[in-house]
């Protein structure tokens, strides 16, 4: 797409970041892309990036899929703004639609992980403070969670029933409205 | 979309400050956080918490509705009149108190129903189970008497979203023939759930009855009931200040009585004023009072129209059927409106128009019920206990 492409060239015009996890891979992205995270924003404008920004709680295997991440989104982002004053209204609303099925697609792919790794990715979507990456995470999880009885999300996330029979007897009579 | 993979122990799970921004995602139905509060202990003051449960308002806005609560009759003797609650959320459904004592429920809000039963009024919150009775009013003469009596919340908070251990106003409003004048006196009291009692009368002369089939209307800080059709002259609204606790009388418009047969729909105006809302022509009409406005039928003005042909009922069965349906309900807390068809009753939300249908209902006023969860007593002792 034509505006997806200026807004990469826009962004490679930037300047460059190098990001290091905890197991001390460096990884080299545009500041566009980096700022995503308002933790590493903040760093930038306080101008503490000088030989690279070390993220300790953030495994390489994990730093990778978050710049996955913010790179579509900094992308589409970019090629929003690119666009605006380039199309008509329609042509705009054409190019916008586009890409915001394409980012949809793209999230839906993103999440198909192990819950570990999901788990880790909201960890580093919240130390990072990547607010879209969070909101999707926690999404994830809470969709897993919907509709389940107590007992289906017990079994889904190995947790342990500290109710007692009689407790969770109590319960049921008291809200009576929620189960048959 | 495929399930994570169930190999993680539970200690993998995310800290609680992230569980909170889990639980803040699932659905604003009460069944999902009452489901989390049922995993384990640790779940269960999670997601009681005060704190959390703010925060869970703030982030889905608008409480869902739950269901309606509606009065039927049934042609069978040893039946007679009853109350009934349609879920229409993710409820099984609510066991009314005292089922058979219940003649008629008066009005829904806030988290509270008022039913007028044979012990006298009552007010329950369905979610938490509470039940409070009022007593009988000195003077209430059965079945004929003209009545009607709302509730609401006396908190001072800014939004209603969670009223259930807040304070109560019950108003109660009667009417009596006024022979000499050829009019009706209506008489406004006041109860209040802090002080169990019932506050002095204040009476206006009104050109008909106050009637107890409609939900009332809590627009701002007033709240309106129709009143009865007044065969001749205009026809009324019925408005009492919750302030200065003054009952007026609103003249509708002319068009009231032949547009719409009078069967009109008290609720608030999309621009903050009394409205009211019918079909009309297959359309919506969204009336609105305009005080200070001297143009037009006593400052009303048809504010906005809906096409139904516009509406997305091609997803529903019987489409045509809702060209001649009526308006029945209006949620306040949820912006969601109620046509009833004569086969079914649909819901339109009116801020995105989108709808749903309860299939198999119907009736001429409904009371519909909205609420968050609420997480009621504390029946297992948790929420006391200091965190591990």
């Amino acid at each position: 797409m034509a505006s997806a492409g200026s807004g990469d060239e826009k962004a490679a015009a930037a300047a460059m970041i190098t990001l290091i996890s905890s197991d001390n891979e460096k990884f080299e992205v545009t500041e566009a892309t980096a700022t995503l995270s308002q933790t590493i924003r903040h760093m930038i404008e306080d101008g503490c990036t000088d030989g690279g920004v070390p993220l300790p709680n953030v495994t390489s295997k994990i730093l990778a899929r978050v710049i996955e991440y913010c790179k579509k989104h900094a992308t589409a982002a970019a090629g929003e703004e690119g666009s605006s004053s380039s199309f008509s209204d329609a042509a705009f609303l054409e190019v916008d639609r586009a890409f915001l099925e394409e980012l949809e697609e793209f999230d839906d792919a993103f999440l198909e992980v192990d819950r570990a790794t999901l788990f880790d990715l909201i960890l580093a979507a919240n130390y990072l403070d990547i607010k879209g990456l969070l909101n999707l995470t926690c999404q994830k999880v809470a969709d897993s969670v919907k509709g389940k009885t107590p007992e289906q999300i017990r079994e889904m996330y190995n947790i342990v029933n500290d109710l007692t029979p009689e407790e969770e007897a109590e319960i049921r009579r008291e809200t009576q409205w929620a189960f048959e | 979309m495929s399930e994570p993979t169930a190999l993680s122990p539970a200690a993998d799970l995310p800290p609680d400050d992230l569980l909170r921004e889990v639980f803040l995602r699932l659905p604003p139905e009460p069944g999902h956080l009452l489901s989390a509060s049922l995993v384990c202990r640790h779940w269960r003051r999670l997601v009681r918490d005060p704190a959390f449960l703010r925060l869970f308002r703030a982030f889905h806005r608008t409480p869902p509705v739950l269901g309606f609560f509606q009065n039927l009759s049934s042609i069978q003797p040893h039946i007679g009149r009853y109350t009934r609650f349609v879920p229409t959320a993710a409820v099984s459904g609510f066991v009314l108190p005292d089922g058979k004592r219940m003649r008629q429920v008066l009005d829904c809000r806030h988290g509270r129903v008022l039913f007028h039963s044979d012990l006298g009024l009552l007010v329950w919150d369905p979610m938490v189970g509470d039940t409070h009775y009022m007593g009988l009013l000195q003077g209430s003469k059965g079945w004929d008497w003209d009545f009607t009596a709302s509730v609401i919340c006396a908190a001072g908070h800014d939004s209603h979203m969670d009223c259930h251990s807040s304070s109560f106003r019950v108003v109660f409003v009667e009417s009596v023939n006024d022979d000499e004048h050829h009019d009706h006196l209506a008489t406004s009291h006041v109860y209040s759930s802090e002080t169990g009692t019932w506050s002095s009368a204040t009476t206006i002369s009104s050109p008909s009855a106050v009637t107890s089939y409609e939900a009332s209307a809590l627009v701002g800080n007033s709240l309106c009931w129709l009143l009865d059709f007044a065969g001749t002259g205009k026809d009324h609204i019925l408005e009492f200040e919750l302030h200065s606790q003054r009952l007026n009388l609103i003249e509708l418009p002319d068009g009231v009585r032949d547009g719409y047969m009078f069967d009109i729909h008290l609720m608030p105006a999309e621009d903050g004023g009394i409205g009211f809302a019918q079909v009309k022509e297959s359309s919506i009409h969204f009336w609105s009072r305009r005080i200070g406005h001297h143009e037009g039928a006593d400052g009303w003005v048809l504010l906005k129209m809906v096409d139904l042909h516009e509406l997305p009922f091609h997803s529903l069965a019987a489409r045509d059927t809702w060209l001649e349906s009526t308006v029945v309900g209006f949620a306040e807390d949820s912006n969601m409106l109620f046509l009833e068809s004569g086969a079914s009753i649909i819901m339109i939300n009116l801020g995105s128009m989108q709808l749903s249908e309860v299939p198999y209902a119907r009736g001429s006023s409904i009371y519909p019920y909205t609420s968050f969860y609420t997480p009621g007593r504390d029946i297992v002792g948790i929420d006391d206990r200091a965190a591990e």
